[in-house]
């Protein structure tokens, strides 16, 4: 057990440590090695849980392969987040790292959780700090985007809160697929609930904040936001809704039959007003901020696949396509710290030309941009692929279809940046080498994760075997 | 005993209310009172079931969600403190920075 908790718990102990250090040392180079070292140290332990893998499964916790995957995706992210937050040269820059540790520390814990109690309290946990994190620039623009990302997300846990009283009040129990005795009160609790996760992962009624605190807030705090909070959401979502005694218990029922239209309609609404927002978009960070909406509506696919062959088949390929959009989407917001950091707007124009000048940056971006787009050599399109053949495989073939025809509206605004980075330079460019590296980095690790994907695919169904 | 149908309406209402404070309030404080008011309804639910039923695990998430709820206004006021030393101002109006 104890192997399974270390790493949130090197986490949370490194994040009061950045404080301490901070004391000590009067430059940030010392907060960026402490921050650096705690999250490296949790992520070797990860990885050594990954290759000594032995299921466990407690009252609260089930230490398992999907969770351990997360928990390292989530690291993963943290660490590259701090390489770019490196040249921030706030004052009280220690609070920053003190909360992406904090934070990164509760989502471990959230992806482990199996029971109500234990996911809405690392839930709150991690939520807490990233509304804070949000602020960080501690300009007006960032205020208003954290105070929007704190009002609805407060409103987001009053809902998953009522609906886990009504889950309480119809099963007696917090436990994950406890048998219900009203029905009625039951499907109340679970749309309660998708509202309320929904928030978090940016489904389409609610995503509005998603766009302003993206836009706002500070580059790498973004692409952290954008990446590990919303899968942690999803993790939880997949916790509750895809657990085989939730479906043993659930499928065939009537009421469930709703909870899966629910399912379908928005998560063909997220996609397409995504997706045909996005088009219309001057402003990059604000294209990505909505291409990140579109992706949240592929997130959410999984869950309205049915039947045991499908469902091991799609969660297989949520890992595949939440590893592809913790890289691209991470790495294409990270890349806008590249303008942002010497004061420029993030508009079409202001990236015009970036190619001519900076030839490596421009092209590890373009790979991202054409992961993100589902181009073949890349794991975007793996993600895609995989998740769309599941629909198929529970006969929701029309589903799919409505899928691939949003990836290619996607295409087209993918592309127009692509092209406008290769146009005459209008103005001058600036190097960040912390940037242009982590942005490197993911663009190499998107190409060998897209080749190596097809070979590991088949592994991967039968270690999953299946939620608890 | 009260019936549980009374409970249910009475956080319903207090759900209904809080959440007409949230949609309709113009002043960053009494935001955090209606997502107080918000949270207690739920609360409320959880703590009447678990007494009627003498099940601990209920009262127990409402101590947990009373801490988590404190924890929730404290970030909410320190956001809005920093809101105020930027504009002078807690008033949602002020906020017309970020628009689509």
């Amino acid at each position: 057990m104890i192997q399974y908790l270390l790493p949130s718990i090197v986490l949370y102990i490194f994040s009061f440590l950045t404080i301490g250090v901070s004391l000590i040392s009067k430059n940030n180079r010392g907060l960026f090695a402490t921050s650096i070292v705690g999250s490296v140290i949790s992520f070797l332990i990860l990885m050594y849980n990954l290759i000594n893998f032995k299921f466990e499964q407690y009252s609260i916790f089930y230490f398992d392969f999907p969770g351990t995957i997360f928990a390292i995706l989530f690291v993963f992210i943290l660490i590259f987040v701090i390489i770019a937050t490196f040249n921030f040269n706030y004052n009280r820059q220690e609070l920053l790292y003190s909360l992406l540790l904090f934070s990164t520390g509760s989502m471990i814990l959230a992806a482990y959780s199996g029971n109500l109690i234990a996911i809405f309290v690392t839930f709150e946990a991690a939520s807490l700090a990233t509304y804070a994190l949000a602020s960080y620039p501690k300009n007006a623009k960032s205020l208003e985007a954290s105070l929007k990302f704190f009002v609805i997300g407060a409103l987001s846990s009053a809902f998953i809160i009522l609906g886990i009283s009504y889950y309480y009040i119809s099963t007696s129990s917090f436990n994950i697929g406890a048998s219900y005795s009203n029905l009625q009160l039951f499907i109340l609790s679970l749309v309660l609930m998708i509202v309320g996760f929904g928030f978090k992962l940016s489904l389409f009624p609610f995503h509005s904040w998603a766009i302003d605190t993206y836009n706002g807030s500070r580059a790498p705090i973004s692409a952290f936001l954008s990446t590990a909070s919303k899968l942690m959401a999803l993790i939880v979502m997949i916790r509750i809704f895809l657990s085989t005694n939730f479906q043993s218990l659930m499928v065939g029922s009537t009421g469930y039959n709703y909870v899966q239209i629910f399912f379908i309609i928005i998560s063909i609404l997220t996609m397409t007003y995504g997706n045909v927002t996005a088009l219309a978009q001057k402003d990059v960070k604000r294209m990505l901020a909505y291409s990140s909406v579109a992706n949240a509506g592929y997130l959410a696919l999984v869950f309205t696949v049915t039947g045991q062959v499908a469902i091991t088949l799609a969660l297989s390929s949520i890992l595949i396509f939440s590893m592809a959009y913790i890289l691209m989407k991470g790495g294409a917001f990270i890349s806008m710290e590249n303008l942002e950091s010497k004061g420029k707007e993030t508009t079409l124009d202001d990236i015009s030309g970036i190619a001519r000048k900076r030839p490596l940056f421009a092209v590890s971006f373009a790979i991202l941009l054409f992961s993100l787009a589902g181009i073949p050599p890349t794991i975007g399109f793996m993600g895609k692929y995989f998740l769309f053949l599941s629909l198929i495989e529970s006969n929701l073939w029309w589903l799919a279809i409505i899928a691939v025809l949003n990836s290619a509206i996607s295409v087209y605004y993918y592309f127009r940046v692509v092209l406008y980075m290769w146009k005459e330079p209008k103005s001058q460019f600036s190097t960040n080498r912390n940037v242009d590296f982590v942005v490197l980095t993911f663009a190499v690790v998107v190409i060998i994760l897209g080749i190596l994907t097809p070979m590991f695919i088949g592994n991967l169904n039968t270690v999953w075997g299946g939620l608890p | 005993m009260i019936p549980m149908i009374y409970v249910l309406f009475i956080s319903l209402l207090m759900f209904t209310v809080g959440l007409y404070g949230i949609l309709t309030v113009k002043g960053g404080v009494r935001l955090l009172i209606s997502i107080e008011i918000l949270v207690n309804s739920a609360n409320l639910n959880i703590v009447a079931w678990a007494t009627m039923h003498s099940d601990p695990s209920g009262i127990l998430f409402v101590l947990i969600s009373i801490a988590i709820a404190a924890a929730e206004s404290a970030v909410g006021f320190a956001i809005l403190i920093a809101l105020y030393r930027q504009t002078k101002n807690v008033g949602l109006k002020s906020l017309k920075e970020l628009r689509w």
